[in-house]
C-alpha cells in the first residue's frame, strides 16, 4: 500500500538529514506503528506520507521515492490536495474546528463540493458511527465540536477523517493528551477500522503498539533500526538497540 | 545574611523604606496614580461635554419659540410654498440650456475650449510678448525724444517688427501642438473641422489684439441655432410652461419680504427682552467692578434704560394673521400655475439630451401641488402662541435637516445633515478599506513568503505615520481633479454618481480615509488571524482543502469577531477624523443624496465654527451637542467591539 524506498529528508535544504535511507513497505487493511524515542523522526516520516511537510517552505526529500498504491506521490503530476483526499490524518493534540459537531465531520466532503443534505446527514451518521460516537452525540449534532470531552474531541477528528472515505489513515499519537479509558476507547476504535482502512499510528506507548498494531517500526536517530510482525519485535527483537528500548532502558 | 533574623528569613528588612513607603508600594502607587489620572480625566472630558451642552436644548427651546411667536415660521411655510413652484421654472430654464447645448454639440464648446486653448498658449509665449511690449514702449520713447535720427527710428521699428515676427512664429508652434485631447473636460463633444480654424483665431488674436471672425461666425451660428432650437414646438412649450411656473412668484415674494420686516422687528424686541437677564447681570457686574463713579454713573443708566416688559406679541402678531386673506389669493394663484406649466409640459422623449431629459423626469417627480397642500394645512392650523415642547426642541435637532447659523432670519441646529455625511463617508471609506485592509492581512499572514512579509507589513504600518492634514492636502490638491477628470470618461458612465461633478466629495474624502483605515484593520486583522491555531489550517488542508478553502471556511469564520471588531474599530477611527473631511468633503451642508456629493461632517463642523462662536451662546451649545453626540458614538463602537472581542476570545 505504501511503499517508502530510500527516503532521506531534510527539512533545512538538505543540510541535515532528519530522516536517513529509509526503507519499509506498510501493507493494506493492517495497523501499523512507528516507535522510537523522541525527535527521531516518527512525525516526519508520517507527514512524508501525504506531504503535510509541504507547508515547511524549506523542506525536501532529498533521496528515495515514496509509493502509495503505487504512484510516486512525490512527482510532479501529484497534487497533494487530491492526494490528501485519500489520506486521513489525526493529529497528536485534537484539533475539531470551532463549528458544530456536524460541520465538522461535513467538512471534508462539502470542501469536496458534496452538497446534498441527504448524503451529508448519511455520511455524518455512518462517519459517527465508523468512530463510535454517535450514541454520545446523536442528540446534540447542531452544538459546538469543542464543548465535547478531549476523548469525544479526538473521536470526532477521526470521525471527520473517516468521512472522506480514505484508503489510509495516519494518526500521530492520537491518545498522548488523553486519560486511560478515552485511550481504551480509541484502541478499540482503532481496531475495528482495521478492517476498512490502512493505518499507520506513531505511539510512545509499548503496551499500544503491542495491543493494536500487526506491524512495527523501531527509529532511532533518523533511521530504521528494526521493522516487523509486532510479535516479532516485542518478543523477539534481532537488534540490541530495539530491545533496549522495548525495555525501557534508554529513551 | 548575617543581618537576618534567623526567625523571620522572609521579612522585607533589607530593602530601605522613604516615608515609610517601600519600593514595591511605590511602584504600586505610581501605576495606580497614572491609572486613576486616566479615569478623572475622561471623567473630567465627559463632565465638560455635557455641562457645556446642556444649555443647548432649553435655549433652542426658546429660540423656536420665537421663531413661531414672531409668525416666521409661517412666513417659511409661504416662502416655501413660493420656493416649490419656482423651482420648477428653474428646472425648466435649465433643461432649454442642455437641449441647445446637447443639439448644438462641438459647436457650442468651441468658444470655451478657445479660450482655455489660448490662455495655454499665451502661456508659452510669455517671453516673446514682453520682449514685444518692451520694444513698443522703447519706440515710442524715442519718438518723442527731441533730437532724433531717422536711423534710431528705422532700428526701433525693425526690431518692433522682429519682435512682432517671433511672437507670431512663437505662437503659430504653440498653437500647432494643441489638439482636443488636451481639453480639461473630457465629456465635451469636439469635432476636427473646428481645430485648426481655432488655432488660426488664436494667432489671429495674439496678433492682431482683435476680435478673429471665426469667432464671431462662430457667434452667430450659435444665435441661429439657437433661434431655431427655440422655434421649435416643443421649446416653445416649455417656454410657455416656465413663464406660466414663473408667473406669480415675484408677487408672492415681495408679499412674504414686506411682512418678513414684521416679523423680524417682533423678534429682535423678544431677543431683546429674552437677554434682559443675562444683559443685568454683566451690567451689574460691571457696576460692581467700575473704578470710577463716571462709568457707574453710565452703567446704572444702561441698566435703568432696560427694557423690562414683555413684547406684545399678541398686537404683533395682528398683521401676520390678517395676511392669511391675501395669502389665499397667492396660494390659488401658484396652485393655477402649477397646473398650466404642467398642462404644457412638452414629454421627455421630445429632448436629445440625456441631461435635459433628467431635468424633465425632475419636473415630473416633483410634487408641488402635494407639497403645497401639505404647508397650506400647516398655515391653516398655525398657532404662534403654541409652544414647542422639550420633545419637539430635541427632535429638531437630531432629525433635523437643516443646519443653518449665523442666519439673519433664524438659525436652525438640526445635525442629519452632518450626521449623514460623516455616516456615507464612513461607509465609503470602508467599502473601499475593508477589501483591501482583510485580504491584505490574508495574504500577509497567510499566503505570503517570509521575504513578503518583512516588506508589506512595515509598509501598511507607515500609512498611519503620515499626518493626515498631508493627506488632506493630496486629497485638496490632486485627487479631487483626478477623479473629476478621469470620472468624465464614458468607460465608468455607468457607476451611479458619475461623472463626479465636485472635486471635493464624498468619494475623494473615502478614498483618503479609506488609506487612514487601512492600518488599523489590517493590523487588528492580521493579529485576530494569527490568532487562529495553527492546528486548524493543518487539520483542514490534511483533509485535501486547499490553502482558499482553508482561509474561507476555517480561519475567516473562527477569527470573524476579531475581523468584525477590527472593521468596527476602523469606523471608529474614520467618523473621528477632522481634517480631511474639513478639507476635502466640500463644506456642503445638506443630507448628500449621493456618494460623489460634496458634504459636510461633525467634525469638521466643529473644526470650522468653534472657534467664531461666543460661548454660551446656542450656537456654542449646539457644537458641543455635536462633540457629545461624536463621544457617544466613539464611544459606543470601542464598547461594542471590545465586547465582540471579550466574547471572541472566551
Ligand atoms: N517543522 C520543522 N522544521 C525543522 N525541523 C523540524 C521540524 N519538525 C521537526 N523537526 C526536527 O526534525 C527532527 C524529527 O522530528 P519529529 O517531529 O519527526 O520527531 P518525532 O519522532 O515525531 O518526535 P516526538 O516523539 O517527540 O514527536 C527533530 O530533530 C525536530 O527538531
Ligand atoms: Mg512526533
Amino acid at each position: 500500500m505504501i511503499n517508502i524506498n530510500n527516503v532521506s529528508f531534510s527539512y533545512d535544504k538538505g543540510k541535515t538529514e532528519v530522516l536517513k535511507n529509509i526503507s519499509l513497505d506498510i501493507p493494506e487493511k493492517k495497523v501499523t506503528s512507528f516507535i522510537g524515542p523522541s525527535g527521531c523522526g516518527k512525525s516526519t516520516l508520517l507527514r512524508c506520507i501525504n506531504r503535510m511537510n509541504d507547508l515547511v517552505e524549506t523542506s525536501m526529500i532529498t533521496t528515495g521515492q515514496i509509493d502509495v498504491m503505487g504512484q510516486n506521490i512525490n512527482s510532479k503530476e501529484v497534487d497533494p490536495i487530491e492526494l490528501r483526499k485519500h489520506i486521513g490524518m489525526v493529529f497528536q493534540k485534537y484539533n475539531p474546528f470551532p463549528k458544530s459537531i456536524y460541520d465538522n465531520v461535513a467538512y471534508g466532503l462539502r470542501i469536496q463540493g458534496i452538497k446534498n443534505k441527504k448524503t451529508l446527514d448519511q455520511a455524518v451518521e455512518r462517519s459517527l458511527r465508523g468512530a463510535a460516537l454517535w450514541d454520545e452525540v446523536k442528540d446534540r449534532l447542531k452544538d459546538s465540536a469543542l464543548g465535547l470531552s478531549g476523548g469525544q474531541q479526538q473521536r470526532l477528528c477521526i470521525a471527520r477523517a473517516i468521512a472522506v472515505q480514505p484508503k489510509i489513515i495516519l494518526m500521530d499519537e492520537p491518545c498522548s493528551a488523553l486519560d486511560p479509558i478515552a485511550t481504551a476507547k480509541v484502541e478499540e476504535l482503532i481496531t475495528e477500522l482495521r478492517e476498512e482502512f490502512t493505518i499507520v499510528i506513531v505511539t510512545h506507548s509499548m503496551q499500544q503498539a503491542s495491543r493494536i498494531s500487526d506491524h512495527t517500526a523501531f527509529f532511532y536517530l533518523g533511521e530504521l533500526i528494526e521493522y516487523g510482525q509486532t510479535d516479532t519485535i516485542f518478543q523477539n527483537p534481532s537488534k540490541k538497540r530495539t530491545e533496549d528500548y522495548i525495555s525501557g532502558r534508554f529513551g | 545574611m548575617k543581618d537576618l533574623k534567623p526567625s523571620k528569613p522572609f521579612s522585607n528588612a533589607t530593602s530601605r523604606k522613604f516615608l515609610g513607603i517601600t519600593k514595591q508600594d511605590f511602584i504600586k502607587y505610581f501605576f495606580g496614580g497614572n491609572a486613576t489620572l486616566a479615569v478623572i480625566i475622561i471623567i473630567a472630558i465627559v463632565w465638560f461635554l455635557i455641562h457645556n451642552a446642556s444649555t443647548f436644548f432649553p435655549q433652542y427651546q426658546k429660540k423656536l419659540n420665537l421663531y413661531r411667536i414672531s409668525g416666521q415660521e409661517i412666513l417659511d411655510f409661504y416662502a416655501k410654498e413660493n420656493n416649490a413652484v419656482a423651482e420648477l421654472s428653474g428646472l425648466c430654464v435649465q433643461a432649454r440650456e442642455y437641449e441647445i447645448q446637447d443639439r448644438l454639440g462641438a459647436l457650442y464648446r468651441v468658444i470655451p475650449i478657445y479660450s482655455e486653448f489660448k490662455a495655454k498658449s499665451l502661456k508659452k509665449i510669455i517671453g516673446e510678448r514682453k520682449e514685444l511690449k518692451r520694444a513698443k514702449t522703447a519706440l515710442s520713447k524715442i519718438k518723442i525724444k527731441p533730437s532724433v535720427t531717422n536711423t534710431e527710428i528705422k532700428n526701433a521699428e525693425d526690431y518692433l517688427n522682429n519682435c512682432k515676427n517671433s511672437l507670431k512664429k512663437a505662437i503659430s508652434a504653440a498653437v500647432n501642438k494643441l489638439d482636443f485631447s488636451q481639453v480639461k473636460n473630457k465629456s465635451w463633444p469636439t469635432d476636427k473641422k473646428y481645430l485648426q480654424p481655432i488655432r488660426d483665431a488664436i494667432v489671429e488674436n495674439v496678433t492682431t489684439g482683435k476680435k478673429p471672425q471665426f469667432i464671431s461666425d462662430i457667434e452667430a451660428q450659435e444665435a441661429k441655432k439657437i433661434a431655431e432650437i427655440d422655434a421649435l414646438p416643443f421649446i416653445q412649450d416649455l417656454i410657455k410652461s416656465k413663464t406660466a411656473f414663473n408667473k406669480p412668484i415675484p408677487a408672492m415674494n415681495t408679499f412674504v419680504e414686506e411682512l418678513r420686516i414684521i416679523a423680524d422687528k417682533t423678534k429682535a424686541q423678544g431677543n431683546k427682552y429674552n437677554d434682559v437677564p443675562n444683559t443685568k447681570a454683566s451690567l451689574e457686574k460691571a457696576i460692581s467692578l467700575a473704578k470710577t463713579t463716571e462709568i457707574k454713573q453710565e452703567k446704572q443708566k444702561e441698566l435703568n434704560r432696560l427694557y423690562t416688559i414683555e413684547p406684545d406679541y399678541n398686537t404683533f402678531i395682528k398683521p401676520i394673521y390678517a395676511s392669511k386673506e391675501s395669502y389665499k389669493i397667492h396660494h390659488s394663484a401658484l396652485k393655477e400655475a402649477i397646473k398650466s406649466g404642467f398642462s404644457t409640459l412638452p414629454d421627455t422623449s421630445k429632448f436629445q439630451g440625456k441631461a435635459a431629459k433628467a431635468f424633465i423626469k425632475d419636473i415630473n417627480d416633483a410634487d408641488p401641488a402635494q407639497t403645497l397642500a401639505e404647508l397650506n394645512a400647516k398655515v391653516e392650523t398655525w398657532k404662534h402662541d403654541e409652544k414647542y415642547s422639550m420633545g419637539q426642541t430635541v427632535k429638531g435637532f437630531f432629525f433635523g435637516t437643516e443646519w443653518t447659523t449665523n442666519s439673519s432670519w433664524q438659525d436652525f441646529y438640526g445635525i442629519l445633515p452632518l450626521l449623514t455625511g460623516s455616516v456615507a463617508v464612513a461607509i465609503v471609506a470602508l467599502i473601499i478599506a475593508v477589501p483591501f485592509s482583510v485580504g491584505g492581512a490574508i495574504y500577509v499572514n497567510r499566503l505570503a513568503s517570509k521575504a513578503e512579509q518583512t516588506f508589506i507589513k512595515p509598509f501598511i504600518e507607515f500609512i498611519q505615520a503620515i499626518p493626515s492634514i498631508v493627506l488632506a492636502f493630496f486629497g485638496y490638491v490632486v485627487l479631487g481633479a483626478l477623479i473629476q477628470e478621469y470620472s468624465q470618461s464614458w468607460m465608468f458612465s455607468w457607476i451611479p454618481g458619475f461623472p463626479v461633478e465636485d472635486q471635493y466629495t464624498i468619494l475623494n474624502a473615502g478614498l483618503l480615509l479609506a488609506l487612514m483605515a487601512v492600518p488599523t484593520i489590517f493590523t487588528l486583522c492580521e493579529d485576530a488571524l494569527n490568532n487562529v491555531p495553527k492546528a486548524y489550517n493543518e487539520a483542514s488542508l490534511a483533509l485535501g482543502a486547499t490553502k482558499l478553502q482553508t482561509i474561507l471556511k476555517v480561519i475567516l469564520p473562527s477569527c470573524a469577531s476579531g475581523v468584525i471588531a477590527a472593521i468596527l474599530l476602523g469606523f471608529g477611527r474614520i467618523i473621528g477624523e477632522t481634517m480631511v473631511v474639513l478639507l476635502v468633503l466640500g463644506g456642503k451642508i445638506s443630507i448628500p443624496d449621493s456618494w460623489t456629493a460634496s458634504a459636510h461632517s461633525m467634525t469638521g463642523i466643529l473644526a470650522q465654527e468653534i472657534g467664531e462662536v461666543n460661548e454660551g451662546s446656542l450656537h456654542w451649545g449646539a457644537l458641543f451637542m455635536v462633540a457629545l453626540l461624536l463621544f457617544s458614538i466613539a464611544l459606543g463602537i470601542n464598547y461594542v467591539s471590545q465586547r465582540i472581542l471579550n466574547n471572541y476570545s472566551k
